[in-house]
């Protein structure tokens, strides 16, 4: 596979995964430009992984969490406003009000952390494949992801391995 | 309590966040290098934008003196060149590191500009740069072409690249198409101001560093967000690998990005995670080693220890009270 065969099929899914990890387009334009921008000039290795995808996708986390990039952009957090009851469905607001804080409180994770929980639970990956991700062992990761877990109010009751297989 | 479900949903929210294709891969239709390199963000409010004239203002010579870069004859923060605003673009951020050349970054009010790097001499073998469109920069022979400039480190870089003193080259490039391209890296490039010494200046005094540390590279560069103030890194190394930072942030700025708060008196390092942190009356300095919250065996002594040392510049929204890094840094 080419470089550019693996752009073309590839990119929407790096696209989202960078604005997930980043929580912002702008961020996530800057660190997947200089990801793709060395997987171009390395590709002569990387074209031959068997998953290249993976490879990318590490070289994003860790441009994400490298020190280069963790004070490059200060990303403002909005103050969330929950919406007025005008629809007359408070359910639905308050769901919603409560979404908004939850991205909010996303955003002010520690980076690591962060990318924990979006390699969990939206790149779907296990702890032993996170650890692999980040250069850390899996208790490490575990440790992260209980953190942030406990800072979100995060109900553990579903096991976080079995819900991965699920996922899959 | 909230759900796993709820989270991924959350998650999965923030895909509307996706940048288009077209942001990071601009010339995909035609792609024959890939990727074009893009400015990095500086984004910096107009205000900061203001501020950063007088500083650049300072800094600019006669152009007529085109010095070649002597490798290690220079102090790692001392920049050997400056970009003199030009049709409203000014210096929006400095970067330097071994091996990767000295870089300024532009902006104008309202988006990022043109970069330009300036490599020591000896550091691009001139012979493997592509043949291009002859130009000229600042009377110096140089050359425009679209095709990657792989000869470069740090590159490709499709702009204009010119040999500003013998075996001694420079790039500016910007993220535009076709004539847009060619104009705006041609004009970044002729605003290049070449003298002796430019010190990228830090925010404070440090005292004498532990365990062999030495300053290796820095950035200094605007945030577009928050309060949009200048935001300083600096990097140290040392024997066995070590690796340490210094973040200089506004506090508005660092209390934002979700870190701890740093409720020690004034001038009074406090050890949070492996960060020792330090709050000044105008700014925060963290000190680590790389990687959030340090990395294993961090030798938290000597990170308080530097962090005890520092002595803040009066007023960090003031670059003019900023202290040279030579002085800072003695090498």
């Amino acid at each position: 596979m080419t470089f550019d065969e693996f752009a073309a099929e590839r990119l929407p899914a790096l696209l989202r995964f960078a604005a997930v990890l980043t929580g912002d387009r702008g961020l996530a334009e800057d660190v997947l430009q200089e990801v793709l921008l060395r997987a171009h000039q390395r590709w002569a290795h990387i074209g031959g992984l068997d998953v290249p995808e993976a490879y990318v996708r590490r070289m994003i986390t860790n441009e994400y969490l490298s020190w280069r990039r963790r004070w490059a952009r200060v990303v403002p957090h909005a103050e969330v406003v929950p919406p007025g009851g005008e629809t007359g469905e408070a359910a639905f607001a308050d769901r919603h009000a409560d979404r908004d804080a939850l991205s909010a409180e996303l955003a002010r994770l520690p980076r690591r952390q962060r990318a924990v929980l979006v390699l969990r639970y939206y790149a779907g990956l296990t702890d032993a494949e996170i650890a692999l991700t980040l250069g850390c062992s899996a208790g490490t990761v575990r440790g992260y992801a209980s953190r942030a877990l406990a800072t979100l109010r995060m109900d553990l009751a579903p096991a976080p391995i079995a819900t991965i297989e699920e996922a899959r | 309590m909230r759900t796993e479900d709820e989270l991924r949903a959350v998650l999965r929210g923030l895909e509307s966040e996706a940048p288009d294709a077209a942001a990071v891969l601009p010339r995909q239709p035609d792609n024959r290098h890939g990727v074009r390199r893009r400015a990095v963000l500086l984004a910096g409010a107009a205000a900061v934008t203001a501020a950063a004239v007088p500083v650049t203002a300072r800094l600019l010579t006669d152009r007529g003196s085109t010095p070649a870069v002597e490798p290690n004859k220079l102090h790692p923060f001392e920049f050997v060149f400056t970009v003199e605003p030009y049709d409203g673009y000014v210096v929006s951020g400095y970067a330097i590191a071994p091996g990767s050349g000295q870089v300024i970054n532009l902006r104008n009010e309202n988006t990022t500009g043109p970069r330009v790097t300036v490599y020591q001499r000896g550091e691009v073998d001139g012979a493997a740069l592509p043949a291009g469109e002859p130009v000229t920069v600042g009377g110096r022979p140089g050359r425009y072409t679209e095709d990657s400039i792989d000869g470069l480190p740090g590159g490709p870089f499709p702009g204009v690249f010119w040999e500003y003193a013998p075996d001694s080259w420079a790039t500016a490039w910007d993220l535009g198409t076709g004539a847009g391209q060619r104009v705006a890296s041609l004009r970044a490039a002729e605003a290049v101001r070449f003298g002796h010494g430019f010190p990228m200046r830090l925010p404070y005094l440090a005292g004498p560093l532990p365990l062999g540390l030495r300053p290796d590279s820095g950035r200094l560069e605007t945030t577009g967000f928050g309060n949009a103030g200048w935001h300083s890194l600096v990097r140290l190394t040392g024997p066995d690998g070590l690796d340490v930072q210094l973040n200089a942030i506004d506090p508005r700025d660092y209390e934002s990005s979700g870190e701890p708060a740093v409720t020690a008196p004034i001038g009074e390092p406090v050890l949070l995670g492996n960060l020792a942190r330090v709050r000044f009356e105008t700014f925060v300095v963290m000190v680590g080693t790389i990687g959030p919250n340090g990395m294993p065996g961090t030798p938290i002594d000597a990170l308080t220890e530097i962090a005890r040392s520092l002595t803040p510049a009066p007023d960090f929204a003031d670059q003019s009270t900023w202290f040279d890094p030579r002085r800072v840094f003695p090498v």
